[in-house]
C-alpha cells in the first residue's frame, strides 16, 4: 500500500558558511513523510537531524544555507510548495498552522516571563483562529487536558519555572498541535525527561497523531522510543541518509553496518557493562567535501573501494533501502 | 513579590541611612579644620569662637551632638546652614527641583539613544550600524563628564551658538547640561542592551516563536525584547538616582543651582549642616534607587520574590 505522501524531502543539502568557504553539513538528504504516519530520524549528536528539521520550517541559524534540492509540502490547502523558496511571510503562514515543532529543551524553549496558557493561546491568535483571548483560553484549557495537565485552568496561569520537565513538555505538544497541524516536528522532545515521563509523552505523541490523522517527524538517539513509536525509520550519518526502511525491517534485519552499530549499542538486560558495544571511533570532523564513504573509518569491514566512492542506494528488502558498498557487492 | 518584603526592604532604606548619617558625622569631625574659624574673619578672639561655638552646640559630646542631630533628622529638621543662614531642609527643597528636571531629562534622552543603538546593535549584529554605534557607545562610557560638557559649549555655543552656554531658566538652555549628564549613561545602555539582548535572541524560546507562525521581528519584539529588558531595567534606575545625586560637575558648568552645586558650595565654605544634609539626602536617593530596581525586577520577573 503507498500512502499519499505530505511532505517529501528531495535532494536537500545545507552548508554551515565560514570564512574559509562552505561546509556541508545536510548532503543530498532525500525522505518522504507519508500521510499518517510517524518517520523517525535517529543518528549520532551532530549528523545533521536537527538541521533537516528546522529546513523545513525555515528556522535555521543564520550562518546556514541551502544550498540545493527541495522540501515539497503537499497540503491540504497548498498544493506542492516548496517551502526551501517560499517567501518568509508565506512560510511563517504554514508554521504552527500546517507544521509545528516540539523542541528538546522543554525550559528554555518556552518565554520565562509568559503564563504558559497564554504561550499557547498565542498560537491561536497568530493564526486567526479564535475571535477573542477568552475563547483562546477556554480552547487551551481544554486542549491541556488533553495532554494530560492536571487542573488544566489553574496551570493555565503558571509561568514555565514553576512546572516540572515533563508539565513543560506537555505544554510545548499543546501548543504545537492546538492549530490541528497536519505536520508535527519532535526534535528529541523525551531527551531532557526521565524514563517514566517519556513514556507517557510518547503515548501522547502516538495518540494525538492517530486522533488526529496526523503526520510526525520524530527525531531521536532512543531506539527503543523508535521502536514504540515509529511506522518508518531514516537513519542519518555525518549528514547524509545512510539506510531508511519500515521500523519492522529496521531491527529485524538492519543493513548498514552503521545501524547495526546503533542498534548493538542499546545494552541488553542482563549483560555486564563490560560487554556493552559501542561504534569504535568518534564522529570524524565534517570538513569540505569528501570523497569516499563518510563511514568508511569507522566500518569493521570496509573495502578497497569505500575509501574512494560514494556508496549508492541499493534496496535489501521491502521498502528497505542502504548506501553500502559491501552490501552492493552482495547484492550483486 | 509581598508586601512584607517591601516593607523589610523599606526598614533596610532606613538602617543604611541611619550608618550614613553616622558615617558622615563622624567623617567631618575628623578632617582638621575649625568650622568656626573658617566662618570668621582671622582676627577674632577665642572668647568669640567659643560663644559661637557653645551657641551651635559645639561643645557638647560628640554622642551628644549626634543624638540631637539625629533627633532633629527624624523631625525634617537637618539644622541650619551655617553659611546661607537657611534651614537645610529649604535649601534641598528650592535645589531638588532643578536636579530632577535635568535628570529626567537626561535620562530620556540617553535611555532612548542607549536602547534604540542597542537595539539596532543587536539586531544588525557584525554589520556597519552595528560598528558604527557600538563605536559611538564606547565614546559614550569613556569620554568623562566635564570634557563632554566643554566640548559640547564649545560646538554648540561658540561655534553654533545653537543653546545658552549656562542654566538661564529656559528649556533649551538644559539641554546642553542634559546631554553631558545623560552621555556616560547612554554609552552603557547602549553597551547592554546590546548584550542583553543578543543573549535573548540566540535563546530556544525565540525558535519557538517563530515556529508557532511569528516572524523575526514579531518574536524579538513579543518575546526576546521584554527578556532583554530586565538587566536594563535594573541599571536605568540605578542611574536615574546616580544621575540625581551626582551631577555636581555638570550642575557646577553649567550653573544649574540644584542639589549638586549645593553641595560644592558646603563643601567650599565647610558648612557642615549643609554638607551632611546634601550627603544624607543623596545616600536616600541612592537608596531608593536600590529598593526600585528590585522591586522592578520582582515585577517584571516572575521567577524572582522580594525578600
Ligand atoms: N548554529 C550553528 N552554527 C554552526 N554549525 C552548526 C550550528 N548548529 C549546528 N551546527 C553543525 O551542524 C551539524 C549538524 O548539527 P545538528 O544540530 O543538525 O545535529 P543533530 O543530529 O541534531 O545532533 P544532536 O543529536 O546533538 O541534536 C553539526 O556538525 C554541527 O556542528
Ligand atoms: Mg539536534
Amino acid at each position: 500500500m503507498i500512502k499519499e505522501p505530505l511532505l517529501e524531502i528531495k535532494d536537500l543539502s545545507v552548508s554551515i558558511k565560514k570564512a574559509d568557504g562552505n561546509i556541508p553539513i545536510i548532503k543530498k538528504v532525500n525522505i518522504v513523510i507519508p500521510r499518517g504516519t510517524i518517520v523517525g530520524l535517529v543518528g549520532e549528536s551532530g549528523s545533521g537531524k536537527s538541521m533537516t528539521a528546522r529546513t523545513v520550517n525555515g528556522i535555521l541559524p543564520p550562518k546556514a544555507v541551502v544550498t540545493g534540492g527541495s522540501v515539497i509540502w503537499h497540503g491540504k490547502d497548498e498544493k506542492d510548495k516548496d517551502l526551501t523558496s517560499l517567501k518568509e511571510r508565506e512560510l511563517r503562514k504554514l508554521c504552527g498552522r500546517g507544521v509545528s515543532m516540539v523542541f528538546q529543551e522543554p525550559m528554555t524553549s518556552l518565554n520565562p516571563l509568559m503564563r504558559v496558557g497564554d504561550q499557547v493561546s498565542e498560537v491561536l491568535l497568530i493564526h486567526g483562529l479564535v475571535k477573542n483571548r477568552a475563547e483562546a483560553r477556554k480552547k487551551v484549557v481544554a486542549m491541556f487536558d488533553e495532554v494530560g495537565i492536571t487542573e488544566p485552568d489553574l496551570r493555565y496561569n503558571a509561568y514555565p519555572h514553576q512546572l516540572s520537565g515533563g508539565m513543560r513538555q506537555r505544554v510545548m505538544i499543546a501548543m504545537a498541535v492546538i492549530c490541528e497541524p497536519e505536520l508535527l516536528i519532535a526534535d528529541e522532545p523525551t531527551t531532557a525527561l526521565d524514563v517514566t515521563i517519556e513514556a507517557q509523552i510518547l503515548k501522547i505523541i502516538r495518540n494525538m497523531c492517530t486522533a488526529r490523522n496526523m503526520s510526525a517527524l520524530f527525531i531521536t538517539h532512543n531506539m527503543d522510543a523508535v521502536a514504540k513509536l515509529c511506522d518508518e525509520v531514516y537513519v542519518m550519518y555525518m549528514g547524509r541518509v545512510v539506510e531508511r526502511a519500515p521500523v519492522k525491517e529496521i531491527f529485524d534485519s538492519p543493513a548498514h553496518p552503521y545501524t547495526r552499530g546503533l542498534l548493538s549499542s542499546i545494552p541488553a538486560i542482563g549483560n555486564s557493562p563490560e560487554y556493552l558495544n559501542t561504534i569504535p571511533g568518534n564522529i570524524p570532523e565534517i570538513k569540505k567535501e569528501t570523497k569516499g564513504c563518510d563511514f568508511c573509518l569507522r566500518c569493521s569491514d570496509d573495502i578497497r573501494k569505500c575509501f574512494f566512492e560514494s556508496p549508492k542506494e541499493v534496496m535489501t528488502g521491502e521498502g528497505h533501502y542502504a548506501s553500502c558498498h559491501i552490501l552492493e557487492d552482495k547484492l550483486k | 513579590m509581598t508586601v512584607s518584603g517591601i516593607i523589610k526592604r523599606i526598614g533596610g532604606v532606613f538602617l543604611v541611612l541611619l550608618g550614613v548619617m553616622l558615617l558622615i558625622f563622624i567623617m567631618l569631625r575628623i578632617i582638621p579644620g575649625d568650622p568656626v574659624s573658617v566662618m570668621l574673619s582671622e582676627h577674632v578672639s577665642q572668647e568669640t569662637i567659643d560663644r559661637i561655638k557653645i551657641s551651635m552646640g559645639l561643645d557638647r559630646s560628640l554622642p551628644a551632638q549626634f543624638f540631637s542631630y539625629l533627633k532633629g533628622a527624624v523631625r525634617g529638621d537637618l539644622g541650619e546652614s551655617y553659611f546661607l543662614k537657611e534651614p537645610v531642609v529649604d535649601l534641598i527643597a528650592e535645589a531638588f527641583p532643578y536636579t530632577l528636571k535635568l535628570a529626567v531629562f537626561a535620562a530620556l534622552i540617553a535611555w532612548a539613544f542607549g536602547i534604540i543603538s542597542g537595539m539596532i546593535c543587536a539586531m544588525f549584529n557584525n554589520s556597519f550600524p552595528d560598528y558604527l554605534f557600538r563605536g559611538l557607545s564606547l565614546f559614550g562610557v569613556s569620554v568623562p563628564i566635564f570634557m563632554v560638557a566643554l566640548c559640547l559649549q564649545y560646538l554648540l555655543y561658540f561655534k553654533l551658538s545653537v543653546f545658552p552656554l549656562s542654566y538661564d531658566g529656559s528649556f533649551g538652555s538644559m539641554v546642553l547640561p542634559a546631554i553631558a549628564l545623560g552621555w556616560n549613561s547612554a554609552g552603557s545602555v547602549a553597551r547592554l542592551t546590546r548584550s542583553s539582548l543578543m543573549e535573548q535572541l540566540g535563546s530556544p524560546y525565540i525558535d519557538t516563536a517563530m515556529a508557532k507562525g511569528l516572524s523575526y521581528k514579531g518574536a524579538v519584539i513579543k518575546h526576546a525584547f521584554r527578556n532583554a529588558m530586565l538587566p536594563i531595567v535594573t541599571m536605568m534606575a540605578l542611574q536615574f538616582s546616580g544621575m540625581l545625586s551626582g551631577a555636581v560637575i555638570t550642575e557646577s558648568i553649567f550653573s544649574i543651582p540644584g542639589i549638586g552645586k549645593l553641595a560644592l558650595t558646603a563643601i567650599q565654605t565647610r558648612d557642615m549642616p549643609l554638607l551632611q544634609g546634601t550627603v544624607l539626602f543623596t545616600a536616600f536617593l541612592i537608596a531608593i534607587g536600590n529598593l526600585l530596581a528590585d522591586v522592578l525586577n520582582a515585577l517584571l520577573d516572575p521567577r524572582i520574590s522580594v525578600s
